[in-house]
């Protein structure tokens, strides 16, 4: 019996380890042949890019601005950029741009702009590619023409273009308006961002990377109080997003807030105009200000004596007693600078690192088994790692 | 006022310790280690997919300071012994 199950078992890790090896196998990707566009609806975050041969139509409901009757048209555009680099990211795009009409629903081939396109290969390319999403018309009674812009997605690829019909619409709602960043409130003290989709912005009628975002805080006079800006990540650091700030002001009260975006170059634009009403007014906590002791009052005062003696003040806390400028020189003389040195290379290991090959990633897949394993795998080390930490400090002689 | 005094002399008597280190040149990895371990790093970043590295790095490293800091120990308290009157 117990022969019976062994035999059972190791037919059972050949056959997963076999299993396993197929999957791979199908799942390396050089350079893969077709590129699509993935999605469910814009405002979701899972809108992606993928590169395989599969289908992933885009769903949604049908954009209208209040009214059955009132719709907007969105055009979809595609744009294939040749840039290489970061420093490229901001120069205006070559490539091609096609629209498809919506009331048709016809198919449609990147670099045509005839509604009756068909689907198709269109040539072979390098470079990033991302697909913008426009509203391009608004009908009705809707009082403004804008046009909004989406990157969903950015992507390296190389290899020949293949573009297959959207099915459905993308539903107009506020993320579509302002896609790129959008602030809610946290905590009474905490102000997050989210970049959803990329870190690209319309500025100037040009799509350009991302170098800040902004936040301005006004009173309920509309007078400006701070503008603080945080650095966006690079490109090539998507896992950083979102980001979430801090934020607090010494006074509590109603503050609105304005939010934008400054481009490499450095122009800025406000993706909510302060000239228009907001909906959105966020409260922040007050500071506890710092209240004077009598003199007689023996409890306060001695506590006033403590905090001077023991607990630091925030500034040099920030200062960091000068650990800080230790640390930093210490990181680059030898010996302890090489450990840093060889750190900083391995340590981007599966957050980072651009493969040498990719394994193109199923979700059913991934999910199902991969995340297990992998989690299975994050579970063991530490276990192991806390069971050497006890063994080692258990025969430790102090 | 205490606190900050005590952290910051601990910092000055590092940094006289450490001032032999300090007047060494600053590292660098020859070229071929940097490229080995890219390369490496590249071929290993898709099995991330399944086995954690990056957990497992993040082990490494723990493990690297953590018997750092036991040397350190030792070594200091060694020092210390040869004091006159401290056993």
């Amino acid at each position: 019996m117990l022969e019976n199950t062994k035999k059972f078992l190791i037919i059972l890790l050949f056959s997963s380890i076999f299993l396993a090896l197929i999957l791979l196998g199908n799942k390396k990707v050089f350079a893969q042949e077709y590129f699509f566009a993935e999605g469910s609806a814009i405002d979701s975050d899972s809108v992606d890019l993928v590169m395989n041969q599969e289908e992933y139509p885009l769903t949604g409901a049908l954009p209208s601005c209040g009214q059955a009757d009132n719709r907007h048209i969105p055009t979809y555009n595609i744009h294939h950029g040749t840039f290489t680099d970061e420093d490229d990211l901001n120069t205006p795009f070559q490539g091609f741009t096609f629209s498809y009409d919506w009331e048709t629903l016809s198919p449609f081939v990147i670099g045509e702009t005839t509604q009756d396109a068909v689907e198709g290969v269109f040539g072979t390319y390098s470079g990033y590619f991302y697909v913008v999403f426009q509203v391009a018309e608004r009908l009705g009674n809707c009082s403004q023409d804008i046009k909004y812009y989406v990157v969903l997605n950015l992507r390296w690829f190389e290899g020949e273009i293949y573009v297959q019909e959207f099915e459905n619409e993308i539903p107009y709602e506020e993320s579509l308006a302002y896609p790129i960043i959008h602030i809610y409130p946290g905590n009474n003290d905490r102000v997050g961002v989210d970049i959803p989709f990329s870190y690209f912005a319309r500025i100037n009628n040009q799509l350009g990377l991302i170098k800040d975002v902004y936040i301005k805080v006004y009173d309920m006079t509309e007078t400006l109080l701070d503008t603080l800006y945080w650095e966006v990540p690079s490109i090539f650091n998507q896992f950083l997003i979102p980001l979430e700030i801090e934020y607090t002001h010494d006074t509590a009260g109603q503050y609105k807030i304005v939010y934008g975006v400054c481009s490499l170059d450095d122009v800025c634009i406000d993706l909510i105009p302060p000239t228009t009403p907001w909906n959105f007014s966020f409260t922040y906590t007050a500071i506890e200000q710092e209240t004077p002791c009598e003199w007689y009052d023996i409890f306060c005062q001695g506590k006033k004596l403590f905090d001077t003696l023991f607990i630091p003040t925030s500034e040099e806390v920030e200062w960091g007693f000068g650990f800080k400028q230790l640390y930093e020189k210490i990181q680059t003389k030898p010996p302890f600078g090489y450990g840093f040195l060889v750190y900083d290379l391995i340590s981007g290991v599966g957050n980072e690192t651009e493969g040498a090959f990719e394994l193109e990633e199923l979700t059913p897949i991934t999910d199902q088994i991969f995340t297990p394993i992998r989690t299975a795998f994050v579970w063991l080390l530490w276990f192991l790692f806390f069971w050497f930490l006890i063994k080692r400090f258990k025969h430790f002689e102090f | 006022m205490l606190t900050t005094s005590f952290l910051t002399i601990l910092v000055w008597l590092i940094n006289i310790i450490m001032t032999p280190v300090f007047l060494l040149p600053d590292v660098s990895l020859p070229e071929n280690i940097t490229n080995a371990l890219s390369t490496a790093n590249s071929y290993l970043a898709p099995i991330d997919l399944v086995f954690p590295l990056s957990t497992l790095v993040a082990i490494l490293t723990l493990y690297v300071v953590i018997e750092g800091a036991i040397l350190l120990y030792k070594i200091t308290m060694w020092v210390l012994k040869k004091i006159p009157g401290i056993n």
